[in-house]
Order: C-alpha cells, then sequence, then structure tokens
C-alpha cells in the first residue's frame, strides 16, 4: 500500500498538476521493477540498480513526452496506452532478459546500506520513503516549477503567452512522475521478490490514475486517500463467496464502474483542487 | 512467393482494421468523441454473432442481422447513455476518453464473467486455400475480408459525399453549433453515426470469429489499432481509413516475419509514436490535429 501510495503521489505531479491524463504508469513501475530484478540477480547492490531503474524510467518518460510538443491531451493519452501495450509487449516477448510470461523470481531483499530489510523494516523504510516524496511533491508544487504546471493545466496559451517553457515542463513533469513510478517499482520488486509482465499491465495504470482521481487530482492528500480506499475495496470482496477468476473480473468491472462514476460525478475527486466556480478544472489540459 | 503471402496476409489484416478504424474515425470526426467503447461494440458484435449463429443455430444472414442490430443498439446505447450526459455536462475531451475507456473495461468483464475469458471462435473452413499452387493465404476468408472493406468504405464514401444525410454529416463534424441553429436534427445525426459505425464493425468482428476468433482482452488492442489507423489516414477520412489500415497491415506482417509473433503490435504503436511526432493530422488531413 506504501509502494502504491508512491506511485500515486508521482503520477499525482503528472495528472493533477500539469493536467496531463497519463495511462503508463503501470510501465514505468514495471520498467524499475525490472531493472531492480535483473540488476540484483546479476548481483548489483540494490540501491545501484534502484537510481538505475529510476534514471531509465525518467529519460523514457521524457522521450515519450516529445509528441506532448505537438499535440493536444487526447492524443498523448493514446500514446500513453501505447506504451503501455508495449511495455507489456516487450515484457513477455523479450524472453531471454524478462523471462517472458513467467516472469523473474527469487529477487533478493532490500538492502540499501549492506543489511537486508524484510518484514517491518522493510515496512518503516516504505513508510519513510512515502513521508519523504510526500514533502518532495510539496516542495514541487509550491515551487515556481508547480505554479508553471498548474498554469498548464489551467491555461496552457496564457501560460506560454507569460514565456513560461510550456513543453519543458511537460517533459519535466513526465521524467519526475515516469522516475517516481519506478522508484516505487523497485521497492514492488524487492517486496514481492518476483515479478511478471501481468503484475504491471494497463489495469495496473487505470488503478493508478482512478488512486489519482478518486482521492483528489492535484492536492497532495487527495493521491493518499485514493490509495486508502482502492487498496481497501478489493479486501470487501474477499469475504464475497466467488470463485477465483470470476472475482478477479469482478474487481476490474469494478473499477471500469468507478472510472465512468468518477468523471461523471466528481471529475476533480473528492478533495477538489479545481479552480472556484469550474468544476472540471482539475482535469483541464 | 513469400513476398506475396507476406503481402497478401497484410492486406487481409489491413483491411479488418479498417473495417474497425472507418467506424471509429467517422465518429471522431464527426462528433470529436475518441470512441474507445468501440471496442465493447466490437466485443457485443463478436459475441451476439456466436450466440445466435452457433448457439442458437440460426442460419447466417438472419444470425447477421442480429448481430448487426445488437451492435447498433450497443453504439447507439453509448452515445445515449454516456457521452450526451457528459456533454450535457460539458464535460473535457479527457474525461470523455475516460469514461469511454471505462465502458470498454465493463462490457469485456461482463463478457468474461458471463461467457468466460477464453473467447469464442468458429470454423467454417474458410481457411482453405483457393488455388492448389497459389499462396496459402490466399483463401475465401482473404477475399470476403477484402471485399467486406472496399465494400464498406465505398459505401461510406458515397454516403457521405452524395446523400443529403452525408451533407449533413458534414456539416455537423464542419461546426454543430452551427449545424444545429442552421435546423440540422444534429442529435439524430450523431446517433446514425454511431448507429453507422456500430454496423460495420459487424463485418469485421464475423471475419474474426471465423478466423482467430473473438477474445474479451484484444478488444482494446483492436480500438488502439483503429485509432493508429484513424490517425494515420487523418481524421474523417475514409479512404484514409482503408489506406491506414492496409499500411498498418503489411507493416505488422512484415514485423512478424523478421521478428516473432509477439513483437507485432510494437510496430504498430512505434508508428503512433513517429506520427504524433511528425505529422499528427495523417496522411490525408489537412487541419492540424
Amino acid at each position: 500500500m506504501s509502494i502504491f501510495a508512491i506511485v500515486a503521489l508521482s503520477l499525482n505531479v503528472l495528472t493533477g498538476a500539469a493536467g496531463i491524463v497519463s495511462l503508463a504508469t503501470g510501465a514505468f513501475f514495471g520498467l524499475g521493477a525490472y531493472t531492480t530484478a535483473i540488476l540484483c540477480k546479476a548481483g548489483a547492490p540494490s540501491l545501484v540498480a534502484q537510481l538505475t531503474g529510476v534514471a531509465i524510467a525518467a529519460v523514457l518518460s521524457a522521450v515519450i513526452a516529445l509528441p506532448a510538443l505537438r499535440v493536444r491531451g487526447v492524443f498523448l493519452l493514446l500514446v500513453t496506452i501505447a506504451v503501455q501495450i508495449i511495455f507489456t509487449v516487450v515484457a513477455q516477448s523479450w524472453i531471454s532478459v524478462t523471462g517472458g510470461d513467467a516472469g523473474i523470481s527469487r529477487i533478493p531483499p532490500y538492502s540499501p546500506f549492506g543489511v537486508p530489510l524484510r518484514g517491518v523494516s522493510f515496512l518503516l523504510v516504505c513508510v519513510v520513503m512515502v513521508i519523504a516524496m510526500y514533502i518532495f511533491c510539496r516542495f514541487l508544487m509550491s515551487s515556481p516549477f508547480g505554479a508553471v504546471l498548474r498554469g498548464l493545466r489551467d491555461d496552457e496559451t496564457g501560460c506560454a503567452a507569460l514565456g513560461k517553457h510550456v513543453g519543458a515542463a511537460k517533459v519535466t513533469a513526465f521524467a519526475v512522475s515516469g522516475g517516481g513510478a519506478a522508484f516505487a517499482g523497485s521497492l514492488y520488486a524487492h517486496y514481492t521478490a518476483f515479478v511478471d509482465p501481468f503484475s504491471f499491465d494497463l489495469s495496473v495504470s487505470i488503478l493508478m490514475f482512478l488512486i489519482v482521481v478518486l482521492g483528489g487530482a492535484g492536492t497532495a492528500n487527495g493521491p493518499l486517500l485514493g490509495v486508502l480506499i482502492l487498496t481497501l475495496l478489493p479486501e470487501v470482496f474477499k469475504f464475497l463467496p466467488l470463485p477465483p477468476g470470476v472475482a478477479a473480473a469482478v474487481r476490474q468491472l469494478l473499477y471500469g464502474v468507478l472510472l465512468v462514476a468518477v468523471m461523471y460525478f466528481r471529475p476533480q475527486g473528492i478533495l477538489s483542487a479545481g479552480p472556484v466556480g469550474r468544476p472540471m478544472g482539475a482535469l483541464r489540459t | 512467393m513469400l513476398l506475396a503471402s507476406i503481402l497478401l496476409d497484410g492486406l487481409v489484416t489491413g483491411c479488418l482494421y479498417a473495417l474497425v478504424a472507418v467506424g471509429f474515425s467517422l465518429l471522431w470526426w464527426l462528433t470529436g468523441i475518441i470512441h474507445i467503447a468501440h471496442g465493447a461494440v466490437y466485443l457485443v458484435a463478436g459475441y451476439a454473432m456466436f450466440a445466435l449463429g452457433v448457439s442458437a443455430g440460426l442460419p447466417f444472414l438472419l444470425a447477421m442481422a442480429g448481430a448487426i442490430v445488437t451492435a447498433v443498439v450497443a453504439g447507439a446505447a453509448v452515445q445515449l447513455v454516456i457521452y450526451r450526459p457528459f456533454q450535457r455536462r460539458a464535460a473535457t475531451e479527457d474525461a470523455i476518453i475516460t469514461a469511454s475507456l471505462g465502458i470498454l473495461i465493463i462490457v469485456q468483464y461482463v463478457v468474461v464473467i458471463l461467457f468466460g475469458p477464453e473467447g469464442v471462435s468458429v470454423d467454417v473452413g474458410l481457411r482453405k486455400p483457393l488455388l492448389a499452387d497459389g499462396p496459402r493465404v490466399l483463401d475465401r476468408f482473404s477475399v470476403i475480408a477484402i471485399l467486406s472493406a472496399v465494400a464498406a468504405t465505398i459505401g461510406l464514401h458515397f454516403l457521405l459525399r452524395r446523400t443529403n444525410l452525408g451533407k449533413a454529416m458534414r456539416a455537423a463534424a464542419e461546426n454543430d453549433y452551427l449545424a444545429e441553429v442552421l435546423g440540422l436534427p444534429i442529435r439524430r445525426i450523431q446517433i446514425i453515426a454511431h448507429a453507422l459505425a456500430a454496423a460495420m464493425v459487424v463485418p469485421a468482428a464475423i471475419l474474426f470469429l471465423c478466423d482467430t476468433g473473438v477474445h474479451p482482452p484484444e478488444a482494446l488492442h483492436l480500438v488502439l489499432m483503429a485509432a493508429v489507423v484513424a490517425i494515420l489516414g487523418g481524421k474523417g477520412s475514409v479512404v484514409g481509413a482503408l489506406v491506414g489500415g492496409v499500411a498498418v497491415g503489411i507493416a505488422e506482417s512484415g514485423m512478424v516475419f523478421i521478428l516473432d509473433a509477439g513483437w507485432r503490435q510494437l510496430i504498430t504503436f512505434s508508428l503512433l509514436y513517429v506520427l504524433l511526432l511528425v505529422r499528427p493530422q495523417g496522411l490525408f488531413g489537412t487541419k492540424a490535429a
């Protein structure tokens, strides 16, 4: 849950502050996890592996944002969906590196200071990192860069007219969000000790997007609330007497219903951050 | 011979994509909606055809008519129940596209819950080579696929250029507000467009059903493919959708020949990326995106 919180916080930089909808979060999350898995299995220290993953994801995320310099929101959304699918395809097909559908198992535990962390100590590290990420996001939002991002969301043309580098800001936002997701992905790989293509597919991206939007895109606390709701909700379903295959489908179905319902009833999320008098503000591009 | 096979296989795949993309492109152009739920209509059409034609054992034409009616109802329902309320609330493009994705997911998993995740397919022997010494992929399936794509394209092109309805559609696409002010029944036109798009998905769904089958998880891939084709062909360009579909199909089948089958989507989405970077208005588009 705290791992998802890191992802949600980093996606919030992109979707919440800059108003760019991305459905490639799962891909960057997975990129971090796979980099960690591959490098750690090869014997690299986990901190090195983690930072490598973050760097790769940040660069790749920035590259993906390049069409953003030319096209508007909806096309960008299609690009991010495409990236997500490419990631899944590569993870499934590049068998010599990723292990294909079988994935990579027996990833060593997280040991940033030479001591392997398990159980409670790992949880503590994760919580500390969520707090660090939260403070970092708060800091970012109150910085001039955060102001440019919010300007981008509310009035892109106006923002450009004020002499702000709109394109550069978008690319940076993408890089930060991709890097953050990869950071969390690395923790995830250590935590589960196993990665496969299905842990990072489009439904993960949709879940992350839902977390951010449901909680309140653009607010500092919204993503945390979203994580709380959407990770506890599936637990409720475990009490229902459903066969395992159907239960998974029902959960996906629920995400679909939530997507439509949130978009219709409260696109600004539970903790709203939209400009006053413009309820759709939180998602404007 | 091998080259001919690759080209023909690409052509057939492309024609199937074009059948899906033409409706997608039409709606995008006319209503400005990125109709991801098009994949949901495709699933509904495919499963309706399977239920009527195979499970209920109706004759082919009757089952197809039933599938078309079901698809049209589904398409119109999406417009009436989802898009219109959203538009009345002045929802943003992103909100609508996200809701559209939500619809696709809902339909996909309702289908999975009701019919299981395996998908359905039927073998009616369309995949037998026509000529003993010709390319193996030249079979009745390919001929039907190519003919239906060409027929649908020509039909829609004719409809848009030569009929009053087509004229009204073009007016609505140009400026829907002005068209409404001038007394065009814009809502009815939008519903007709949705019905048309849904009807054109049916042949694609039937052909997929007779080939590799209709599988719930593939619906999203197919819509993305349609989006790539529609962007490549240019917004609202009917001929562009056909040309774009064939181009994507041939590119994919070449890629499958060089690499493994799993990589086929890679080329398509790389194409989308390059396209949006270099020429977002598409091959046949005029207005900047």
